[in-house]
């Protein structure tokens, strides 16, 4: 591990390694504490840009973010990512941003959350991994295993264990769901420590019931008590004796039980360029090869809830030896100045959060192609006092939990729960109840279809979603020119004629294929596609009741036109080589399986079993 | 294995367009969609809507399928290249992408391989004028394809470009040149088309009575219909809430806590003759917007907490009107949001309209002869 004095941006340093790279993206995924869809969206456009794709392209592969339920309000919808709720009862803190590449993952982790503030303002600390390779810590593996969407199990399948490491080497990698890290990181503290430096934005207030952050504290008194300890704290106003953010009573505490009064030193952290938000530990010891720090740093404040507690926070950190200097200039780089007693600082306790959400779903998920929005309830007895809404608009949810003819709306990615008027809300001591929020889910495949499909599906609408529409002009009337002139354009409107229909199928199975020979289609596309094309046959079935003959015979053709390019496009060289070919010949087995001739005239079924039937 | 630890700073960021944080930007645009619906802010010239037909109707040409993905692969070379045209061949510089044009221009030859704008297909020429010739009958609603009545508009008129016209400047001045004399004697043909509808006949006779007018309020408003009117008597009326209302909020962002007394004084005096001038057109008064705006006008007029009725305003702007990130929730906050109002440009597409009148040299009497 590497200590830079030197400030940077995280995301242009990512952006420079992702461009150097070539490589094309697999899967992305973030994980915060709180979440905000205007940042992310910015750092996809900066991921797309070095990458050198188009940022839309980034919803063809699984992009997610997984946040904390306690602080989701809520979330603009975007096609390009998924937002998911850590669905375990846990405090979910990490913070990491994880790009899969073709040939390599590089990561980021550390104190920034994905939140304006965390990117562009505070003081954070951020931690680049590059592996160089496919591996991963082990301990970052398992999490990524109970991490809900689809990135993290596809980073997980196509990475493998890396070195578990070791503090002395590069460091190692540990997360909360392994051990307590703090037990892990005092368990193995080196010998001969004699002084402790401890950066945080917040020594939570202490209270009676749950004295968090003076277990921590404790801890590194009980284990170190002639260590001197210096402590960076948020400054929030200058002055002779400069306000910092902390509780008094507990520093108070704290000294009272250190051998010497004067082994507890503070140095206020001023907000320029940005409020203090980074965390660190070091221990300062001599060791065989002089003076060297072990440093803990990563997503988790200094208290008992994220260090020492088990299951109580999911948090992630660093842990590593370096060179004293190299810490030294890292601090430095806070420029905070000679040191202060206790005395010569006033104290405002950091603002509590103190609300409660009405959770009642633990899922929405939508079926862009039904508009069907089915809701999983966390208990039953929630359903019964909850009011759904989606913006201002309050759902009809019916007995099957789901709500019909669901219309998505651009502005609002999620549906927010309520206590029905009447409901008697119990009543807590820590905060007061507010409404609580669920991401709608869309699966990856059924995001291309968003906003594309109609409440009743006619044939026209399926044919629609290749491009193909009655309304269409389709050809030049006139003398053929290359000049502009001369040429008129014939235009319909309303239905398809019968031959009409058939013609522009093929001239948009014809560009569909040409597309996918330039740019292959990936998993959730394919579905996608294939999702189309099924319901384009489906929808077209000549034994349909009250057809006249000649629809009957262009709803087949309709259908041989659609196994004829799936098993064209099989035997396509350049899509063969995508690794398409297999189910794209299973795609035209399928539907040759279905292709129901009996309503069509003897002579037309025989040219469309000539078309449909298996190319020689 | 790799790790690098340092402190994190900001990345660059691109300014953050003015993102019309009180919803005025999209009340204008609705009062300007009542006073003349079929135009937009980026509707300037009359001999653009015609250019964006015959790069239509090229397009259509060059383009091997009838998708209108690959219509736009075409349409978006022929773009590139007519600005590299104006602005090598013409003294035409209003027109977007003029720096990166005129870089291009430095070279030995054309190049249409390279995209001007960031968003060209929102940006470029037909973002900005397919709206207005859908609207007016010109370009199918459905599909990136003229009209009868576009195609007619411009028959006769070559564009006889091929892949080798964007090789050479000599070659892509022969192209453009005698196209673009022969559109701008086809301008007039375009005027029945825009001024076809109502409310857009009522609006151009308004200017064309008084032809020295330069805003809504001057022009001769006895031939508007009563809503525009109504809408153009309250365009100053709009503009000076808005000033008191943006500049307020611009204090807020700033951290402060009280507005001064007489940035009150004007939030009260403005809210309460934009309330009485009624500006919001029948078919917007609806929307969330609307409903927000009048509220926050009569809590600025009435209330005791102008700053209060600005925050309310923002945050239902925002989250529930639009779904974003509110830039401050609590009165007193800092914010990162680079927000530097500015009041230029503000006349309710009047200027569009004035210049379109003039370009088509259109005139009631000549329409109904």
């Amino acid at each position: 591990m590497q200590l830079e004095p030197d400030r940077a941006s995280v995301l242009d340093r990512l952006c420079a390694r992702l461009g150097a790279s070539g490589a094309r993206p697999r899967a992305i995924l973030g994980c915060t504490y709180p979440f905000k869809t205007a940042i992310f969206a910015e750092i996809l456009e900066h991921i797309a840009k070095a990458l050198s794709i188009d940022a839309a392209d980034l919803g063809r592969i699984p992009v997610d973010v997984v946040c904390d339920k306690r602080l989701y309000r809520g979330h603009a919808l975007d096609r390009r990512f998924r937002v998911h709720l850590y669905p375990h009862e846990q405090l979910f803190h990490p913070k990491l941003l994880m790009i899969l590449l073709e040939n390599e993952v590089i990561w980021i982790s550390g104190s920034g959350n994905l939140t304006a503030a965390g990117y562009c303002s505070n003081r954070e600390i951020a931690l680049l991994h590059e592996p160089g390779d496919l591996k991963l810590p082990p301990t970052l593996r398992r999490l990524l295993a109970k991490l809900p969407g689809d990135a993290a199990g596809v980073i997980r399948d196509a990475t493998g264990d890396g070195p578990r490491g070791s503090s002395r080497r590069g460091g190692r990698f540990v997360t909360s769901l392994d051990s307590r890290i703090g037990r892990e990181f005092l368990s193995r503290a080196p010998r001969g420590v004699h002084e402790i430096c401890i950066l945080a934005p917040y020594f939570e207030q202490a209270n009676g019931d749950d004295p968090l952050d003076r277990g921590w504290l404790d801890a590194l008194r009980a284990r170190f008590p002639d260590a001197l300890f210096r402590v960076y704290l948020p400054l929030l106003e200058t002055g002779r004796r400069p306000l910092v953010q902390g509780d008094r009573a507990l520093f108070e505490a704290f000294r009272d039980n250190l051998r010497q009064l004067d082994s507890l030193r503070f140095y206020p952290v001023r907000d320029d360029p940005g409020p203090l938000h980074g965390k660190l530990v070091a221990l300062v010891y001599r060791g065989t090869k002089g003076r060297r720090a072990r440093i803990l740093v990563g997503s988790p404040n200094p208290s008992r809830r994220a260090l020492l507690l088990p299951g109580r926070n999911v948090e992630t950190a660093w842990i590593a030896d370096v060179k004293v200097s190299a810490l030294a200039a890292f601090l430095d780089g806070l420029d905070v100045g000679e040191s202060r007693p206790l005395e010569a600082l006033r104290f405002a306790p950091p603002r509590r959060q103190s609300e409660i959400a009405w959770t009642a779903l633990s899922c929405a998920a939508l079926d862009p192609v039904t508009r069907t929005l089915s809701l999983t309830w966390v208990d039953g007895r929630r359903r019964q006092e909850t009011d759904v809404f989606y913006g201002s608009r309050r759902l009809k949810v019916e007995a099957d939990s789901c709500v019909h003819a669901f219309v998505l709306d651009a502005a609002h990615g999620a549906v927010m729960t309520c206590p029905k008027s009447g409901v008697r809300v119990p009543t807590t001591p820590k905060g007061k109840i507010v409404p609580g929020y669920c991401p709608i889910d869309v699966a990856l495949a059924d995001r291309m279809l968003l906003g594309a499909v109609e409440a009743e599906m006619s044939p026209e609408d399926w044919l629609a979603l290749l491009g193909s529409d009655p309304g269409r002009s389709v050809g030049f009337f006139g003398e053929a020119s290359s000049r502009g002139t001369g040429r008129t354009f014939q235009t319909r409107t309303g239905a398809f004629g019968p031959s009409e229909r058939v013609r522009d199928l093929a001239g948009h199975l014809r560009h569909t294929l040409k597309r996918l020979r330039l740019e292959p289609w990936s998993r959730a596309e394919r579905e996608a596609s294939f999702r189309v094309l099924r319901g384009i046959f489906a929808s077209h079935d000549p034994a349909s009741s009250g057809l006249a003959t000649d629809d009957r015979i262009w709803r087949a053709w309709v259908r041989a036109e659609i196994i004829r390019f799936a098993a064209y496009a099989a035997r396509d060289r350049e899509v063969r080589g995508q690794g398409l070919s297999g189910p794209l010949r299973s795609l035209a087995s399928e539907l040759r399986g279905q292709l129901d001739l009996r309503a069509v005239p003897a002579l037309a079924r025989a040219q469309v079993h000539l078309v449909a039937s298996d190319l020689p | 294995m790799t790790t690098t630890v340092f402190w994190n700073v900001s990345h660059k960021r691109q300014r953050d367009r003015a993102a019309d944080p009180l919803g005025l930007d999209a009340l204008r645009e609705a009062m300007a969609d009542c006073l003349v619906p079929h135009l937009t802010g980026g509707t300037r010239h009359a001999v653009d809507y015609l250019w964006v037909l015959v790069g239509l109707r090229w397009a259509h040409e060059t383009a091997t399928t009838p998708v209108d993905a690959d219509v736009w692969e075409e349409f978006r070379k022929f773009e590139r290249a007519l600005k590299q045209y104006w602005q090598k061949f013409t003294p035409r510089r209003d027109y977007l992408g003029k720096l990166e044009v005129s870089d291009r221009c430095n070279g030995d030859r054309p190049d249409v391989s390279r995209p001007i704008l960031v968003n060209e297909r929102a940006t470029g020429l037909l973002g900005t004028y397919i709206a207005s010739l859908r609207a007016i009958g010109l370009v199918d609603t459905k599909h990136l394809a003229p009209t009868k009545a576009g195609e007619t508009l411009v028959r006769g008129v070559e564009l006889p470009a091929r892949a080798r016209t964007f090789t050479s400047w000599p070659a892509l001045r022969a192209v453009f040149e005698p196209t673009e004399r022969d559109l701008q004697r086809r301008r007039p043909g375009l005027g029945p088309h825009v001024f076809l509808d109502e409310r857009m006949r009522r609006a151009a006779i308004a200017f064309a009575s008084r032809r020295c007018a330069a805003t809504w309020y001057a022009c001769d408003r006895s031939h508007l219909s009563a809503e525009q009117r109504r809408v153009a008597r309250a365009c100053a009326a709009v503009l000076d809430v808005e000033r008191a209302m943006v500049t307020g909020f611009a204090d807020l962002l700033d951290g402060r806590r009280r507005l001064d007394g007489s940035r009150k004084a004007q939030l009260r005096a403005t809210a309460a003759r934009v309330l009485a001038r009624r500006p919001i057109p029948d078919l917007w008064s609806h929307h969330a917007l609307a409903t927000a705006l009048e509220r926050a006008w009569t809590l600025l007029a009435r209330g005791p907490s102008p700053e209060s009725a600005l925050l309310n305003l923002h945050i239902e702007v925002t989250k529930c009107a639009r779904g974003n990130d509110p830039w401050i929730q609590e009165i007193g906050e800092h914010t990162l949001v680079d927000f530097r109002p500015t009041f230029g440009g503000r006349d309710f597409r009047f200027g569009n309209l004035a210049r379109l009148v003039s370009e088509t040299r259109w005139s009631n009497s000549a329409a109904r002869a």
